[in-house]
């Protein structure tokens, strides 16, 4: 049995999908939380001077999704076949796609700007994702969004949603696959446990 | 054998990488090719087709009719199909992660591309990628390099002693840059035996020396 580290900041971030990996599969792993002061030092010791990064064994990982895609198939959490663990990672990079657009307001220092791009944000950003996600659950049965148990997919839109719910809790009220597949999750062993006690971060 | 179909503009952009994967595997496939129109710079026959698409972009790969989007998704997925991702779990692992970084400097390089109003701004953006972007990504492929030949493997490829994915994303990452920036491997020699070593691959070389001229 590998023993796995994930390293990153103490946040949930790029580093959060990964925990969430380990939680939904039930394995153990050190989560090293890494504080901004002792970042500098750790640096030069990462692949690519970045995080997350995964320690297998004295392996090291660098790329958070690369990291995640990793850990669900070691796991079974990538689909059954090839062309499941292709449509998890499709959904996993959706969700990356609505983060650029996430990342753009959290971004831009000029405050009229941001004000433009947050109702870009709240009229087309995320009713667009919404939707794309809530229609890809109800083509898969209305339970999962690949495959027939929770994979990835279903971790990485929850991961993904997570800061958007935070800035606005009503934001999935007409999405009822979405919200239940939420509390779907949050119901599971262990992961449940995770998101019921972890801590609150901005990001 | 299942029946391919790769529905993308008539641009390398985020089609390529696919593209040369089938090259690379010698595996056919209908190359789908929407036109655009240079002087407005828009498609009409995406005009029809978005609405079909399951996320409303492209590019799109159909395997025997079932869809799947997502460019890395797509490439990562074909890299698995055709044995060019690596033996292990732990081997798939480290070509995707230089097939993300390059993604991420896709994203750096594409900044400079989308700036088409402010001139300064534009300029400014191609000075940072010459002095922070492509010293960092150079850094890190060229450090896997010199690991790899520590641990034996002086083949020259990324992963594994042969051809995968990474080599292919690496390649194609660096070719519009190189269209803006010529000299940016110029002292750089292991990176720039890479290019010639894909430029010269059997499955390869006739693909890329003929593969149409496009802007991106």
């Amino acid at each position: 049995m590998p023993t796995y580290k994930l390293s990153y900041f103490d946040l949930r971030g790029r580093g959060e999908l990964a925990r969430l990996v380990f939680k939904a599969a039930q394995r153990d792993f050190e989560d090293d939380r890494v504080q901004r002061e002792d970042w500098p030092t750790l640096k030069a010791s990462t692949p690519f001077g970045q995080m997350p990064v995964l320690d297998v064994d004295g392996k090291k990982l660098a790329q958070s999704n690369t990291i995640s895609r990793f850990l669900a198939r070691e796991f079974n959490l990538a689909g059954k076949d090839s062309f499941e663990q292709a449509q998890c990672d499709q959904y996993l990079e959706l969700v990356e796609d609505m983060f650029k657009e996430f990342a753009k307001a959290f971004f831009e220092k000029d405050e009229e700007k941001k004000k433009e791009i947050n109702k870009n944000l709240s009229e087309v950003v995320f009713p667009k994702f919404l939707g794309l996600f809530e229609k890809a659950l109800e083509a898969n049965g209305g339970s999962f969004l690949v495959g027939n148990s929770l994979s990835l997919a279903d971790l990485g839109v929850y991961n993904g949603f997570d800061t958007p719910l935070q800035q606005n809790p009503k934001m999935m009220d007409s999405y009822p696959k979405l919200k239940a597949l939420r509390s779907r999750i949050e119901g599971m062993p262990t992961i449940g446990d995770y998101l019921k006690n972890r801590k609150v971060s901005d990001i | 054998m299942s029946v391919y179909k790769l529905i993308y503009f008539d641009l390398r952009g985020r089609g390529e990488i696919p593209r040369l994967l089938f090259q690379a595997a010698g595996v056919k496939y209908e190359d789908k090719r929407l036109k655009l129109d240079i002087s407005t710079g828009t498609c009409t026959e995406w005009k029809t087709l978005k609405s079909r698409m399951p996320q409303n972009a492209l590019p799109v790969l159909e395997v025997d009719g079932k869809q799947l989007s997502q460019s890395l998704t797509i490439a990562r997925y074909l890299a698995k199909e055709f044995g060019l991702i690596g033996t292990t779990n732990w081997q798939q692992a480290q070509v995707e992660q230089i097939a993300d970084t390059m993604d991420d400097l896709r994203a750096e390089v594409a900044k400079w591309i989308y700036e088409t109003e402010d001139q300064k701004k534009k300029d400014e953006i191609a000075l940072h990628l010459r002095t922070e972007i492509y010293p960092k990504f150079i850094r890190i492929l060229e450090t896997i390099l010199e690991e790899n030949k520590e641990n034996g493997n002086a083949s020259g490829y990324f992963v594994g002693g042969d051809l995968t994915l990474a080599d292919l994303s690496v390649y194609e990452t660096f070719t519009f840059p190189l269209g803006i920036h010529p000299d940016i491997l110029n002292n750089h020699p292991d990176l720039q035996e890479h290019r010639e070593r894909i430029e010269g691959h059997t499955l390869l070389a006739d693909y890329i020396k003929n593969r149409p001229e496009r802007p991106v």
